[in-house]
């Protein structure tokens, strides 16, 4: 199979943030370059796959989208261990999904596998006169968070595929291009001399 | 004087017989022939001397008796002297007197003459006086005549003309001026005739002011016999599905007598036209009246008649007035149809209306493209209902205005048809395919009385919050079901003779909104990358399918009550019903190919070194995606569904698996690469155990056994017929030596 592979990474990405923050519009526009407006909730759990590259690699992105419903909580917990990079996004029109970011950040720490990459999202920035948080308070709790932050709009595709590729980029350096740590990557898999000499995916280890 | 001489011969005695002849002529007669005698006989001497000789004697005589006789002579012949003057006298006075006479009687006849002549005169001067006096009269009544017309007394007028014609004038015929008023007779009948049409058209004008008003009249009193009638039709069961102008409503109206032609508001006084029609009956002018009349209504209908019928922006009061004006019209030509006899032919009457209920049904519809509102063109029924009701009242045909409204019907099924779709639409666009959350009772019960909906679980036992099994968009699009319904049987609210059509149409349009608008939308949106809202699509189909079977049954009991029912067949049932199947395969296609993505995150080493004890992380991130929509994203689907995604799902993933090994890319496969696809199947077969189900774990079936095929000390088993059968049945002949070989 290995072989037949399409891509030379494997990174699994996770977006949390509150309810009606536009997570799953971010997917599907990084995804699929298109917008609906009208309001569909994730129910539980959902994933979406692009290939992107990345200096001169093909980087298979795992994308898991989450509900920001409280009631699929225990689901979507369970999706914080396996992904690599985890994007919190907020709603600039929003206040208390804003806030919330916090709460977010804690689970994150508490459930996600350390060392995590992370990227601050706020997303609907087109819509500025409903805005309600500023760029500099967002930039303002991603420092502080210690975390890059990006502000986004899944509508008027303004920084979406950035958010995405700068997370990527950034989880590449850290498993892959930085020493091997051994966290074991989900895919975990130990590619060892293998034929096709394809390092595998981002756990991918390879020497 | 006789002598008494006595003559000697017969001269003699001639001569005695002359002297003695008593007269003169014979003295004469006598004396002639002695004469002759004498001569002849030569004896002329003779008689000479005779007669000398009577003479002398007689003179003897004479004088003998004047000796006598003198004296009293003397004194007669003074005496008749005397007499003799007295006699002159007299004589001159008779003469005078006679003169007197004369001239007098002269005078007399003159005087008499002139009696006469002025007795002519005066009787002349009678006649004359009798003559006029007659003509006088004649001229008066003439005159009278003409006064009458002036005080618009025509009918006297006429009278007074037929007896001035037929009976005075006949007294005065020998009169020029007869003459002349006999042959002004005819200008004078057409001076009446003429001042009564123009009373008539001053009449006729009236009416005409005062059609439309009537119309309204008649509209309004139309309006309070229907709802006496609904009153009525509540309180009493009998008289329930009775219908305005039945006998039964006549009759249980009576009491409300009222007279639209005279009453507060209106009153129509025919007497103009009696007049007009006596008058031209007297004239004999009947016919010509009959057809000036109806050409004059004809006119008249043509202008109650405007070019157009504007109906825009709710504005129908053109229509009204049209209405009203025709209704007017038509009641006061029935009205003068049974006030009359022979003036109006029932055939013109019938004849003038269809006309205007032909033009109102073209000026109506002329209209009727720019009206996009069903509650307007639900007025403009009403208008008509109103005006069908009215008329059918005064025995007029309704038949084609009921026809009419049936179109008006269409264009208002249509005009729903579209709002409602519009809606449908909207509401199948903006919902959020989540179950529906519900926070307290009072919500529930809300949506659950406008849905087509049987909780499984009793009212009592709910915790709030709570979800219902469907979207938002169910109970919105059953309340707009429900006002689709009500709104169409509106339209039958009144007068409309077609209950069957409403409900046809309505099947019709409700099956065409529900497949197209709704079931349509919804398979269309199954294209999304939503497996939540797929599912929640097919959720959705489900509770749509029991409303269909509801609405199947429902409008027998809404349905107009005349109207024979049964249930009805919608085509939207099946349509829900059949696309649940499509919406099935569409969350299959989903879950696979997000199983298609997992599997193909698989990183088997098929020549690991190592012996991997752990399952790939892929095999785990599948199981536990499959097992978290399980619990979320499916959750609310029925358990059989779900158990067909399962095996569905299972299967293809086992497929997929098989198919790694399987892969042209793969050369060859050493123990640790089996040893690892072995953990990962049997992983996946623990996790198939742990669902409960007896019918999933067969999915694996074949890839179980081709995983222990390869794994077995003897694949020789796999070529011995038994045992292949034994052990490997499901193993695919051809994909198993592949793999052996590898």
């Amino acid at each position: 199979m290995a072989g037949s592979r399409n891509y030379d990474f494997l990174i699994k990405l996770l977006l949390i943030g509150d309810s009606g923050v536009g997570k799953s519009c971010c997917l599907l526009r990084f995804s699929e370059d298109s917008f609906t407006p009208s309001f569909i909730t994730t129910i539980g759990i959902d994933f979406k796959i692009r290939t992107i590259e990345l200096d001169g690699k093909r980087v298979k992105l795992q994308i898991w989208d989450t509900a920001g419903q409280e009631r699929f909580r225990t689901i979507t917990t369970a999706y914080y261990r396996g992904a690599m990079g985890i994007l919190l996004v907020y709603d600039v029109t929003d206040e208390r999904s804003f806030n919330n970011i916090r709460t977010w950040f804690s689970n994150v720490e508490q459930h996600a596998t350390e060392g995590v990459n992370k990227i601050l999202i706020g997303n609907k920035c087109d819509w500025e006169e409903k805005r309600q948080v500023s760029t500099e308070r967002g930039q303002k709790l991603a420092n502080e968070l210690g975390i890059p932050f990006l502000e986004v709009s899944a509508k008027s595709n303004i920084n979406v595929e950035k958010a995405f590729y700068s997370l990527a980029a950034d989880i590449k350096k850290r498993i892959i291009d930085t020493a091997k740590s051994d966290q074991a990557g989900p895919q975990g898999v130990n590619v060892s001399n293998q034929v096709e000499g394809n390092s595998n995916a981002l756990g991918g280890k390879c020497c | 004087m006789p002598s008494t001489i006595e003559p000697r011969d017969d001269i003699a005695a001639a001569v005695q017989q002359i002297i003695l002849s008593p007269s003169d002529a014979d003295y004469l007669d006598q004396l002639i022939p002695a004469i002759r005698d004498a001569s002849r006989s030569k004896r002329t001497g003779q008689l000479m001397q005779s007669l000398s000789h009577f003479s002398d004697r007689c003179e003897a005589d004479i004088e003998k008796m004047c000796n006598s006789n003198h004296q009293e002579f003397v004194t007669s012949v003074n005496q008749l002297l005397r007499v003799r003057e007295g006699t002159v006298n007299l004589t001159s006075e008779i003469l005078s007197l006679n003169q007197s006479i004369q001239s007098s009687t002269e005078k007399l006849a003159e005087q008499k003459k002139a009696l006469v002549d002025s007795r002519g005169v005066r009787q002349n001067i009678d006649e004359a006086a009798q003559a006029l006096k007659d003509c006088l009269e004649v001229l008066r009544l003439a005159n009278h005549v003409h006064d009458l017309l002036a005080k618009k007394n025509h009918y006297a007028a006429l009278r007074a003309l037929d007896e001035l014609q037929n009976v005075h004038l006949k007294e005065i015929t020998q009169y020029k001026i007869a003459d002349m008023i006999q042959r002004s007779v005819p200008a004078t009948q057409k001076l009446v005739a003429e001042a009564v049409m123009t009373d008539l058209n001053t009449w006729l004008f009236r009416i005409r002011e005062t059609s439309q008003f009537l119309g309204e009249v008649a509209f309004y009193h139309t309006e309070l016999r229907r709802t006496r009638h609904k009153d009525r039709m509540e309180r009493i069961p009998y008289l329930r599905n009775t219908k305005l102008n039945s006998a039964i409503e006549l009759v249980s109206d009576e009491s409300e007598e009222f007279d639209v032609l005279d009453n507060e508001e209106v009153q129509v006084d025919f007497t103009p036209l009696f007049e007009c029609l006596h008058i031209h009956e007297a004239l004999g002018q009947m016919d010509k009246f009959r057809s000036e009349y109806a050409a004059t209504r004809r006119q008249q209908k043509e202008l109650l008649l405007p070019p157009s019928v504007p109906l825009v922006d709710g504005d129908y009061s053109s229509l009204s007035a049209l209405l009203e004006s025709i209704a007017g019209f038509a009641i006061v030509e029935r009205a003068t149809m049974k006030k009359t006899q022979g003036l109006r032919s029932p055939v013109d009457v019938d004849e003038l209306w269809d006309s205007m209920c032909q033009s109102a049904i073209t000026l109506i519809s002329k209209a009727l493209d720019d009206i996009d509102n069903a509650e307007f063109l639900l007025k403009i029924k009403g208008a008509v209902a109103r005006f069908i009701q009215t008329m059918d009242g005064w025995d007029y045909s309704v038949t084609v205005l009921d026809s009419f409204l049936l179109t008006l019907f269409e264009k208002y099924a249509e005009l729903l048809k579209k709002r409602f779709g519009d809606d449908f639409q909207e509401i199948v666009q903006t919902d959020d395919y989540m179950p529906m959350p519900i926070n307290n009772l009072d919500e529930y019960d809300r949506v659950v009385g406008v849905s087509w909906y049987t909780p499984d679980k009793n009212r009592e036992d709910l915790h709030f919050p709570c979800v219902l099994p469907f979207s938002q968009m169910y109970p919105l699009c059953c309340i707009d079901i429900r006002n689709f319904l009500n709104q169409f049987y509106f339209f039958s609210d009144g007068h409309f003779q077609h209950p069957g059509t409403i409900d046809e149409t309505l099947k019709n349009a409700l099956d065409d909104l529900l497949s197209e608008k709704v079931c349509k939308s919804l398979v269309e949106r199954l294209n999304s990358q939503y497996l939540g809202q797929i599912v929640q699509i097919l959720i959705n189909l489900e509770h749509f399918e029991t409303a269909c079977h509801e609405l199947e049954q429902l409008p027998i009991t809404a349905r107009s009550s005349n109207s024979a029912g049964g249930p009805i067949t919608l085509n939207a049932t099946e349509a829900f019903r059949s696309n649940k199947k499509t919406a099935e395969k569409r969350i299959f296609e989903v879950v696979n190919s997000k199983i298609d993505d997992l599997v193909e995150t698989a990183e088997y080493d098929w020549m690991a070194t190592t012996l991997e004890t752990e399952p790939s992380s892929y095999m785990q991130t599948l199981t536990r995606y499959l097992s978290n929509i399980m619990n979320s994203t499916l959750l609310g689907l029925p358990r059989e569904i779900k158990e067909l995604i399962y095996f569905d799902a299972l299967s293809h993933a086992a497929n997929m698996i098989l198919s790694l090994p399987l892969s042209p890319e793969v050369k060859k496969i050493n123990p640790n690469g089996v040893a690892a696809l072995a953990r990962d199947v049997r992983y996946l077969a623990e996790f198939v155990d742990s669902l409960n189900n007896p019918i999933l774990p067969e999915t694996l079936d074949e890839l179980q056994q081709t995983v222990n095929l390869l794994l077995a000390d003897n694949s020789d088993e796999f070529y011995d017929v038994s045992t292949r059968n034994k052990k490997y049945g499901r193993v695919d002949p051809v994909n198993g030596p592949v793999l052996l070989e590898k």
